[in-house]
């Protein structure tokens, strides 16, 4: 009977450790999104009741309100430029050899192993000079900086399953080399395009430090959160993570089914 | 030959560090199925990439009917291709990869369905249009990639290898319509191929290619029975090579001395006595008989090998010399042989081929 337990025991453990993980990384969200919808003005036990009024009052807010129109796009932006990029990087690294190829591929993978910090600061520096601190243009570019990275890497991944006679193949087809770009090598990446897409966005939705930098007064949600928190505590933060949590997850799933949906339909490499 | 449709003409390629093809000559008519073989890198799947326009030559030309090729880019050659690795598109349904030229072409999208639907239908797959490439089977894939490089109706058809990736089986009746398609079609076939069984199942002529070079252009029984060199001899397998020198010559004979003794060997041109000379015995041609029979040569056998009804048999001189012999399985179970026992071998003289270049 021992030996039946035994491993019953232990599948329990397992399920209970996990259990346990994912508490403590969900909890502190799980807080702010049930004290977003608490009556009392500060978020203590017992609950005050169900409220709407921190939201509604964000809505009020047109600080709040152009931070996050701001943050869209930004986060468009930065999405559509960053693939763009990403692609042309991932394809450039796919389709050629060339003289100090790698030195081309470390450039485009290093920005995010630089520190944020060190990053704003350059960027800030850098862009005080061509005169374009402070402007909506400036942190998207730098956003871009730094999501064309991820980008490259997730497009560049998808194109290693690119049969090396797919390209060829259609301009042997009556494909020019253009044709064959737009109808056999885009179609092919589309779900690490539209996954690339989300996740850039993701990115940019959740980034401080180089928004912080060089958005002077163009704000948005997370320099705006932290703006609040200065000045004093604010229930309208909770309702603000609530939204901003909820906008990440929705990108990053999105981002993820696009690159899932067809890892179940592939084909082997041809 | 009539003006040739396809012409290669002084046909070079070069890489960094290998040269592929070195300045290849052929002519290849309307309508003709030629098959270029040869072992991996000697440049044949190179000259097929070359006529589709995918790699630029380093020198001469090739014109396909009668139009000089050079400049021209690949897409707009209409020498469509099938791929060893078939290169079907992954993210398309089958009626679309096989439609994808005729979408390359600007036809409307009604008649690209329509066109595509009567191929697939001609190759067997009714039905099977609005699939995913992943859901067929490698034939039925075979099959879709031969469908998409004809739907346009070209003039050529160019072939790398299409049939290495299917097992044995299906190979065969890949083979069978392949060439009826191309009796049906009449237009050019060129097929790259290393398995002698196919070139020879399907080809009018065969090129065969070594380091670049072709080495021997003729109909599968010219190149098998009568091999220009000692590569062409041995590439065909069942070849045994004897080497030595012309002693004596008279009309249409030369008598060449071996280390093994000396031999007649039939010549349609005269060597001058004392002059190197090499020449062929086809496997098949060798008979066997009790050791120590008059006019035989003695050997040992060292190995049997089977290859369907057919039967290889592995034996040498004693001064080292080793012959493969080729008998039907019967004729090996008549004879009783096994590995060390002794053996005569004899042929009759006018099966000996003396290659015309003996180096």
């Amino acid at each position: 009977m021992a030996t039946r337990i035994l491993p019953r025991l232990s599948r329990l453990a397992q399920h209970l450790f996990l259990a346990g993980l994912f508490v403590f990384i969900a909890a502190p969200m799980l807080v702010i999104v049930v004290f977003s919808f608490d009556a009392n003005r500060f978020p203590t036990i017992p609950w005050g009741g169900f409220s709407l009024d921190w939201h509604r009052a964000i809505l009020e807010d047109a600080m709040v309100r152009d931070a996050f129109l701001n943050s869209i796009l930004v986060g468009l932006g930065t999405a559509v430029l960053s693939t763009l990029l990403g692609f042309a990087a991932a394809y450039v690294d796919y389709r050629w050899r060339f003289f100090g190829k790698r030195a081309f591929v470390l450039l485009v993978a290093i920005p995010p192993a630089v520190p944020v910090t060190i990053l704003g600061m350059a960027m800030l520096a850098f862009l005080s000079r061509l005169g374009l601190f402070g402007r909506l243009e400036a942190v998207i570019a730098c956003h871009t900086a730094v999501a064309s990275s991820f980008s490259m890497a997730l497009i560049r991944l998808r194109l290693n399953d690119f049969g090396r006679d797919l390209e060829p193949a259609a301009w042997n087809l009556g494909a020019s080399h253009a044709a064959a770009l737009f109808t056999v090598v885009v179609p092919f990446c589309r779900p690490a395009l539209i996954a690339s897409f989300f996740l850039s966005a993701a990115v940019s939705f959740d980034e401080f430090m180089i928004a912080w930098f060089v958005g002077g007064v163009h704000e948005t949600i997370p320099v705006r959160i932290l703006n609040l928190l200065q000045g004093q505590v604010n229930p309208k933060i909770n309702a603000i993570g609530t939204v901003v949590l909820a906008v990440s997850i929705a990108l990053v799933v999105l981002a993820q089914w696009f690159v899932g949906v067809r890892v179940g339909k592939r084909t082997d490499p041809t | 030959m009539s003006a040739p449709f396809v012409a290669l003409e002084g046909l070079d390629k070069r890489f960094p560090g290998h040269h592929a093809v070195r300045g290849i000559d052929l002519q290849i008519a309307a309508g003709e199925f030629v098959a270029i073989m040869g072992p991996s890198g000697c440049g044949k799947s190179t000259t097929l990439r070359l006529i589709a326009g995918l790699d630029e030559p380093t020198g001469g030309d090739i014109r396909i009917g009668g139009r000089s090729m050079r400049g021209i880019p690949a897409f707009q050659r209409d020498t469509p291709m099938v791929w060893q690795s078939l290169a079907l598109f992954p993210f398309l349904t089958v009626a679309e990869n096989v439609a994808f030229p005729l979408r390359m072409k600007k036809v409307g999208a009604a008649e690209r369905r329509r066109r595509a639907l009567e191929w697939l239908d001609r190759m067997g797959l009714s039905g099977m249009a609005d699939r995913d490439i992943a859901q067929l089977s490698g034939g039925q894939r075979q099959r879709v990639a031969i469908a998409r490089s004809l739907v346009t109706q070209p003039s050529i058809l160019l072939l790398d290898e299409p049939l290495s990736a299917l097992d044995a089986h299906l190979r065969v009746r890949m083979q069978t319509e392949l060439s009826r398609l191309h009796k049906q079609l009449g237009i050019t076939f060129v097929y790259v191929t290393h398995a002698q069984s196919e070139a020879f199942a399907l080809a009018d002529r065969i090129v065969i290619m070594s380091d670049g070079a072709i080495q021997q252009v003729g109909r599968p029984q010219d190149v098998y029975r009568e091999p220009v060199n000692a590569f062409v001899a041995e590439f065909m397998g069942m070849n045994n090579i004897l080497r030595g020198t012309v002693r004596g010559a008279s009309a249409n004979r030369l008598a060449v001395e071996t280390p093994l003794g000396s031999f007649d060997v039939p010549a349609k041109e005269t060597r001058p006595v004392d002059s190197q000379a090499a020449f062929v015995i086809a496997a098949d041609r060798i008979a066997l008989a009790a050791a120590g029979a008059a006019g035989g040569l003695d050997a040992t056998v060292i190995g049997l090998e089977f290859v369907g009804s057919t039967q290889t048999v592995f034996v040498e001189t004693a001064s080292g010399h080793e012959f493969r012999i080729q008998k039907q399985q019967h004729e090996i179970e008549a004879l009783d042989l096994a590995p060390g026992r002794q053996i005569s071998l004899s042929w009759e003289p006018r099966h000996a081929w003396l290659l015309p270049d003996s180096r």
